[in-house]
C-alpha cells in the first residue's frame, strides 16, 4: 500500500459503482472493470493491490471516463495508464474482501508511486461482450 | 483425509467430483517475491472472510472455500502466463509472483472448474484443504517472478 495524505480523503459517491457492473479482466478477483455511477458516468476501475499485512484490505483506482476515452480504450487505442495519465477524476478505494468501503481518496495521476501505475502495455482483453460496443 | 473445516457451516458437498492429485504440476500467483511459500497465499476468500449472497448455490459456496490453481503443462503454460501477464500489466503491485506447485499425499483435492466469463479459462481448478493442510504438505517446483516476462 502506498500512502495518501489525509486531506485527499472525500466522502463522495462520484466513483462508486451502482448500475451495469462488467469484469473485464478476471484473475481470482475482478482486476480490471467498468460501470456507472449514480450520474450515468461511466467509471473505469482496477485491483491495484492487496495489504500485504492486512488479509482485508483491498486498494482500488476507480476513475470516471468520458464516453469517447472509453470507446478508445475497449479498441485498443489507448492503454489504461493513458486512461489514467489523462483522467482528472481519479479516486483510490480501500474496500474489505465484500466490498465494503473504508476510505475514498482523491487524488492526481503524479500522486500514484511509479510502481503502482499499470505498465505500457495494459491495453483492455478481449472480451466477446464488449465488441458489440465498439463505435466501428 | 478429513474435510471437517471446509463443509463447516454449510450443507455443501464441495468434494463431488474431486479427486487427490499428486502427480501434476499446477500455478497459483503469490505475493512478495521469496524463495518459500507463505500461508498467506493459500487463504481462502471463505477464510478470509468473504460472504456469498446466496448460501443455497453450492458452487458459488465451495468455489469461496476453494483455492484457485491452474493445471500447469506444456500445453496451458502459455495461456497461464498470458493471463497473469494481463493482470501485471494493469496491477504490477499485485502478487507479482507465479508459484509452481506439487501438492503433497494428504494436502487435499482438486476439482476441474472451468471458468466460462469474462474469459474462459479450461485449466482453472479449485483445490480444497484437508484438515491437516499445511505448507510442508506443497511443493514448491518453481517461482517466476512476473517482471521478468514483461
Amino acid at each position: 500500500m502506498f500512502e495518501i495524505n489525509n486531506n485527499r480523503n472525500v466522502a463522495s459517491d462520484l466513483p462508486i459503482i451502482t448500475n451495469n457492473f462488467q469484469v473485464l479482466h478476471f484473475d481470482e478477483f475482478p482486476i480490471l472493470f467498468i460501470g456507472e455511477n449514480p450520474y450515468g458516468n461511466k467509471i473505469l476501475g482496477s485491483l491495484v493491490c492487496e495489504d500485504e499485512d492486512d488479509d482485508n484490505l483491498f486498494r482500488y483506482f476507480q476513475s470516471i471516463v468520458k464516453d469517447e476515452i472509453y470507446f478508445q480504450f475497449i479498441d485498443k487505442k489507448i492503454s489504461y495508464l493513458e486512461v489514467l495519465e489523462n483522467s482528472s477524476s481519479i479516486f483510490v478505494l480501500d474496500k474489505d474482501i465484500n466490498n465494503k468501503i473504508i476510505a475514498i481518496f482523491h487524488i492526481s495521476f503524479s500522486e500514484i508511486p511509479k510502481d503502482y501505475l499499470p505498465l505500457p502495455n495494459s491495453f483492455c482483453p478481449d472480451i466477446a461482450e464488449l465488441m458489440s460496443q465498439r463505435t466501428h | 483425509m478429513t474435510f471437517n473445516q471446509l463443509h463447516e457451516n454449510t450443507d455443501c458437498d464441495c468434494l463431488i467430483k474431486s479427486q487427490e492429485n499428486t502427480e501434476n504440476l499446477f500455478a497459483r500467483k503469490v505475493g512478495k517475491a521469496k524463495t518459500e511459500l507463505k500461508s498467506r497465499d493459500f487463504k481462502t476468500h471463505h477464510e478470509r472472510g468473504i460472504t456469498v449472497a446466496s448460501p443455497d448455490d453450492c458452487s458459488k459456496v465451495c468455489g469461496k472455500r476453494g483455492l484457485s490453481v491452474d493445471i500447469w503443462n506444456d500445453d496451458t503454460k502459455a495461456a497461464i502466463l498470458q493471463r497473469f501477464m494481463t493482470t501485471f500489466a494493469i496491477s504490477p503491485k499485485l502478487k507479482n509472483h507465479l508459484s509452481i506447485i506439487k501438492f503433497k499425499e494428504g494436502a487435499g483435492v482438486v476439482k476441474h472448474t472451468p471458468v466460462v466469463e469474462p474469459i474462459p479459462n479450461e485449466n482453472h481448478y479449485d483445490f480444497y484443504k484437508s484438515d491437516e493442510f499445511n505448507l510442508d504438505l506443497v511443493e514448491l517446483v518453481e517461482l517466476i517472478p512476473l517482471r521478468q516476462n514483461v
